[in-house]
C-alpha cells in the first residue's frame, strides 16, 4: 500500500528545547491515524512539519504522498489540509466570502467553485449559513467550516489538530461523524487529539507521543497485545457453581475469574483466545449463558500505561 | 503574627509584574542602551563644550547649566515616549488574555489592582531616572547650576512620570486593546498638555519656568529655596490630576473590565459614513456614483480581502478619508495663500504635522499586516495554501499601497499651495524636490514597516519598534553633530551628513524658497542624494522581504530546494543535538 507520510527519524528544535526527538512513522493511504500525547509531547510540532510550517527540524526523510517536505513544499502545500488547534477566522467575511478566498487561494477553477463550495457545505451541514458572517457562527460550526475549507481542493492528507477541542458533545459528536464520513470517502487522516474514546472508534491506527518520542505505534490491537493488557469479558450463568468455575478457568487464555454478585468476570491474556472462541468453548463445558458481554478496550488505560505525564 | 501581616500586605500582582519584566531581555537591553546613550550623550556634548585650552579649566566653568537644561529635556522626551508605550498595555493586555476577569475575582481589590499596576509601570521608570542622578552631579560640578535647579528639574521629571503613567493607566483600563490604550493614551495626552486652559498641567512647562526662577514672579528669585517652594505650590495641580487619573483608572477598571474589542478606525468610518450619506440623501437626494462591489475573489485573495474586506481598504471608505483629511486641509491652505508670502514658515509647520500623521497612519498599517493575521491566528492557515510567500506579500501590500496614494493627496494640496506663494523663480526646484522627498520618506516608511511586522509577533512592538528606528533616522544628524561639531559647515561633507536625516532634508528644501542660507545647488545635490538612497533603501527591504516572504512569514521556502548530497542548513545547526530543556 502506498504511504501517504513517511517520517524517519524527525527531530524538531526550538532554540534549547527538543520537543521531537526522532520519531518515525508511516501512514499508508487511506487510514486514520490518530496521534496521541500530552500537551507539549510533540504532536503539533510535528503535524506542523508536515504542514510545511516549521522550518527548523532535521530528519532523514519527511515525506507527504512523496514529496519532501523540505525539498517540495509547494507541491506538499498542494496535497494537504491543514486545520490548526484554534480557530483563525477574519473578521467581516461571510462563510461564503471565507471559503471563496480559501478557493482562490488553492487556484481552484472559477467555473468549479460555487459548485464546490456548496459540496462542501453541504457535507459540513452548513449551507443554512452560507452567508452568516463567520464571528458569528457557534464554536461547532467554526470548527465545520474549518473542514468545509480544508475539503476545498480534494487534498489526499488530511492534518487535523486536535479538531474538537473546546466543543460541546453535540458539536464533538457532529465533527465525529464528519470524520467518519470523510473516512468512509477514503481520505488519509492524521488526526491529534485527547479524547481518547472517540480516536478509538475512528482511527485505524494510533501514535502515542510522550516527551517527543513515540513510544508506541499499530493498530489499537497490536498496542493492547504490546502492553499485555487483559480482555475482560462479563458473563451471567445460569448453573453457575464451583465445579463450572474451575472448568472454565481452565480454557486456554484465560487469566483469571473473578465471580461477582450477578456475574464471572473472565480476564483474558490477549491474543490467545478469540472472544468467539472462549464462548463456543464455555458452551462446550455445559454452561448456559444468559449474558456474554466483553468489555471494550480502554485506551485510556493503554494511554496511561505507556505514558507518565512528562513533557519534552 | 509577622506571617498574617506580610500576608496582610503583601503586594502579589506587583510582584508579578516585576519578576515578569525582570524576566525580559529586552527591557534590560532597552534600559542599558538607554543609560549608555545619557552617558554619551553627557560624554560628546560636554567635550564638544569645553575649552580647547584644557589647562584652563576655568574657562570650562558655568556649562553645566546649558548641558543639564539639555538634558533634562532629553530625559523628558525619554519619559514622554516610554511611559505611555510601557503602560499602555498594563490592564489592556490583561484583558487581551482573558485574565482581567480572573484577577477581579480574586482577593485583590480594585484599588490594590490598580495601585499595584501603577506601581509597577512607575519604580523601572523611576529606576531609569535614579541613574540620571550621577550625571546630574558630573553636571553640577561643572558650575552654572545651584541646588534648587536640580532639586526642581529631577523633582518634575518624577512628577511628569507619575502623572502620565496615571493617565496611560486610566487609558488602559477604559480600552479593550493595548493600541487602542496608546493611541487614546496619546491623544488625551495632547489634548490635555497642548490646550491653553490646561496647558499648566504639563511638567516640562513648569521646569522651563523654574529653570529661569519665572514661577510666580516672572523675574530673578533672591533665593533659591524660594524657587523651590514656588515649584511645590505650582506643581499640586499636577498631583491633583495625576490623583484624579487613578481615580478614573479604578472607575473604569470595573466598568470597562468586559469591554469588547472595537476597532475605532472602523467605527469612526461608520459614523463619518452615516453623516455623509445624510448629506448626500439631503442634498442630491441618495445618488450613489461609486458603488462598492459586493465581488467574490478570483485569483488574488489576499489583495481582495485588503482592498475590499478591510477599514482602511475599500474604495468607499477611503473616499471618505480623503475628504475628511482634504477639506480641512483645502480651506487652511486657501486662507494661508490670500494671506501671501509671509505665511510660508507656517506652510513648513503644516507640511511637517501632515507628514507626521501621514506616516503614522503608515506604520500602523503596514507594520499590522502580517502581526495582525499573527495575532487572530490566521497566518498559518493561509501559510499552507500555495500561495507563494512572495504573493502573499505583494498581495497584503496593495490596500497600504492605496491609503498612501490617499494620505499623499492632502500633502500634494498643501505643497501645490506653498508653491503658488514663493518665489517663481524657486517654484519648479521646490516642488520636484518636495514631492520626490514626501513620496520616498513614505515610501521607505512603508516598506520598514512591513519588514518590521514580519520579525515582530505582536502589532504594537511593531509599531513601537518602527517609530523607534524612524525616531533615531530623524534624530541621527543631531547625533552626528554632537560627536562633531565641524559637520555644521557647507560643504559636501555636511551634505552627506544631512541626508541622514529627513527633518534636516525638509528643513534645507524649505530653505529654497525663503531664506537662502545655503545656495540652491547645496540643496539640490542634498536632497537629491538623500531621494536616492531613501528609495534604494526602501526598494532594498522590499526586495529582502520578497525574496525572503517565506523564510520571515515562518514557512519551509522552496529555496530550500537543494541538489542531493548538499547539506541541508538546517541539518548543520543540527548536528549537535542540544539537550532538552
Amino acid at each position: 500500500m502506498t504511504n501517504i507520510v513517511e517520517i524517519r527519524n524527525l527531530k524538531v528544535v526550538y532554540g534549547n528545547l527538543t520537543a521531537v526527538k526522532g520519531i518515525s512513522f508511516t501512514i499508508p493511504k487511506g487510514e486514520v491515524f490518530g496521534f496521541i500525547g500530552p500537551n507539549g509531547a510533540g504532536k503539533s510540532s510535528t503535524i506542523k512539519v508536515l504542514a510545511t510550517l516549521q522550518r527548523n527540524f532535521y530528519a532523514e526523510a519527511v515525506r507527504v504522498n512523496g514529496f519532501d517536505v523540505r525539498l517540495q513544499p509547494q507541491k506538499v502545500r498542494q496535497c494537504i489540509g491543514y486545520m490548526p488547534d484554534f480557530f483563525g477566522v477574519y473578521d467581516n467575511l461571510t462563510a461564503r466570502e471565507y471559503l471563496h478566498f480559501f478557493a482562490a487561494a488553492y487556484k481552484l477553477d472559477l467555473d468549479k467553485r460555487e459548485a464546490i463550495i456548496s459540496d462542501v457545505l453541504e457535507l459540513t451541514d452548513l449551507t443554512h449559513k452560507i452567508d452568516a458572517q463567520v464571528d458569528s457562527l457557534s464554536r461547532g460550526m467554526k470548527q465545520r467550516l474549518a473542514l468545509a475549507r480544508v475539503l476545498l481542493h480534494d487534498p489526499d492528507l488530511l492534518l487535523l489538530d486536535e479538531p474538537a477541542s473546546g466543543l460541546d458533545p453535540r458539536a464533538r459528536i457532529e465533527i465525529r461523524e464528519l470524520l467518519r464520513a470523510l473516512r468512509d470517502m477514503g481520505k488519509t487522516i492524521l488526526i491529534s487529539s485527547h479524547i481518547l474514546h472517540e480516536l478509538s472508534q475512528l482511527c485505524t491506527s494510533i501514535g502515542i507521543i510522550e516527551t517527543g518520542k513515540l513510544v508506541a505505534q499499530g493498530t489499537l490491537d497490536d498496542i493492547y497485545e504490546l502492553l499485555s493488557l487483559r480482555r475482560i469479558v462479563h458473563t451471567q450463568i445460569t448453573n453457575l457453581d464451583e465445579e463450572m468455575v474451575e472448568r472454565i478457568g481452565h480454557i486456554p487464555g484465560v487469566d483469571s475469574l473473578e465471580r461477582q454478585v450477578d456475574r464471572l468476570v473472565i480476564r483474558l491474556k490477549e491474543g490467545e483466545t478469540p472472544i468467539e472462541e472462549l464462548h463456543e468453548k464455555i458452551v462446550e463445558n455445559g454452561a448456559r449463558i444468559r449474558m456474554f458481554q466483553p468489555e471494550a478496550m480502554d485506551m485510556e488505560t493503554a494511554f496511561m500505561k505507556l505514558t507518565e505525564g512528562k513533557t519534552a | 503574627m509577622i506571617s498574617k501581616l506580610r500576608n496582610r500586605f503583601s503586594l502579589p500582582l506587583l510582584a508579578r509584574e516585576l519578576t515578569q519584566q525582570a524576566g525580559r531581555k529586552s527591557l534590560y537591553a532597552a534600559r542599558t542602551a538607554l543609560v549608555l546613550g545619557m552617558i554619551l550623550w553627557i560624554w560628546l556634548a560636554a567635550g564638544s563644550r569645553f575649552s580647547q585650552d584644557s589647562t584652563l579649566s576655568i574657562n570650562n566653568l558655568g556649562i553645566g547649566r546649558s548641558l543639564l537644561r539639555e538634558l533634562v529635556n532629553v530625559l523628558f522626551i525619554g519619559v514622554y515616549v516610554l511611559v505611555p508605550l510601557l503602560t499602555s498595555g498594563s490592564i489592556a493586555r490583561e484583558k487581551e488574555n482573558d485574565s482581567l476577569q480572573l484577577l477581579l475575582l480574586t482577593r485583590l481589590g480594585p484599588w490594590a489592582i490598580i495601585l499595584e499596576k501603577y506601581l509597577s509601570r512607575v519604580l523601572p521608570m523611576l529606576l531609569f531616572l535614579f541613574c540620571a542622578l550621577p550625571v546630574f552631579a558630573y553636571l553640577y560640578s561643572l558650575g552654572g547650576i545651584t541646588e534648587d535647579v536640580v532639586f526642581s528639574s529631577f523633582y518634575l521629571l518624577v512628577l511628569a512620570v507619575l502623572q502620565l503613567n496615571a493617565l496611560c493607566l486610566a487609558c488602559s483600563a477604559g480600552t479593550g486593546t493595548t493600541m487602542s490604550a496608546l493611541v487614546t493614551s496619546v491623544v488625551i495626552a495632547l489634548g490635555v498638555f497642548a490646550c491653553p486652559v490646561t496647558t499648566f498641567l504639563f511638567p516640562p512647562l513648569l521646569n522651563w519656568l523654574a529653570f529661569d526662577g519665572r514661577i510666580f514672579n516672572y523675574g530673578t528669585v533672591d533665593s533659591g529655596w524660594q524657587n523651590v517652594f514656588s515649584v511645590l505650590m505650582a506643581s499640586i495641580p499636577i498631583w491633583i490630576s495625576t490623583g484624579v487619573f487613578l481615580i478614573l483608572a479604578r472607575w473604569l477598571l470595573i466598568r470597562r473590565s468586559a469591554v469588547k474589542t472595537t476597532n475605532l478606525i472602523y467605527v469612526f468610518f461608520q459614523k463619518l459614513d452615516k453623516v455623509f450619506n445624510e448629506w448626500n440623501k439631503e442634498m442630491t437626494g441618495g445618488i450613489i456614483l461609486i458603488q462598492d462591489r459586493n465581488d467574490l475573489p478570483e485569483f488574488e485573495p489576499v489583495a481582495w480581502k485588503e482592498t475590499r474586506k478591510t477599514a482602511v481598504g475599500t474604495a468607499r471608505y477611503l473616499i471618505r478619508l480623503l475628504v475628511a483629511l482634504e477639506l480641512p486641509t483645502l480651506f487652511f491652505c486657501a486662507f494661508l495663500m490670500t494671506e501671501g508670502v509671509q505665511n510660508v514658515t507656517i506652510f513648513y509647520s503644516f507640511t511637517l504635522l501632515l507628514l507626521g500623521i501621514a506616516i503614522l497612519i503608515l506604520i500602523n498599517k503596514s507594520s499590522g499586516l502580517i502581526t495582525q493575521e499573527r495575532m487572530q491566528q490566521t497566518l498559518d492557515v493561509v501559510l499552507t495554501t500555495p500561495l507563494e510567500g512572495k504573493d502573499i506579500l505583494l498581495q497584503k501590500s496593495r490596500g497600504v499601497r492605496k491609503l498612501w496614494i490617499i494620505l499623499m493627496i492632502p500633502l500634494a494640496t498643501v505643497v501645490v499651495s506653498k508653491t503658488l506663494i514663493i518665489n517663481p523663480e524657486h517654484q519648479f526646484s521646490y516642488l520636484f524636490l518636495i514631492g520626490g522627498f514626501i513620496a520616498a520618506t513614505a515610501y521607505f516608511c512603508i516598506w520598514l514597516s512591513i519588514y518590521i511586522g514580519l520579525k515582530q509577533k505582536r502589532h504594537i512592538y511593531a509599531v513601537m519598534t518602527t517609530m523607534g528606528v524612524i525616531g533615531m533616522w530623524c534624530v541621527s544628524f543631531k547625533l552626528v553633530q554632537l560627536i562633531d561639531p565641524s559637520s555644521m559647515s557647507r560643504d559636501s561633507y555636511t551634505s552627506f551628513l544631512m541626508i541622514l536625516s529627513p527633518v534636516e532634508v525638509l528643513r534645507l528644501i524649505d530653505q529654497i524658497t525663503e531664506y537662502f542660507l545655503y545656495d540652491e545647488a547645496f540643496i539640490f545635490s542634498t536632497a537629491l542624494g538623500y531621494i536616492a538612497y531613501t528609495v534604494a533603501m526602501a526598494l532594498g527591504i522590499r526586495m529582502y522581504c520578497l525574496r525572503q516572504a517565506d523564510r520571515l512569514l515562518g514557512r519551509i521556502s522552496d529555496e530550500n530546494s537543494k541538489p542531493e548530497g548538499v547539506p541541508n542548513p538546517a541539518e548543520k545547526s543540527l548536528q549537535e543535538e542540544p539537550s532538552p530543556a
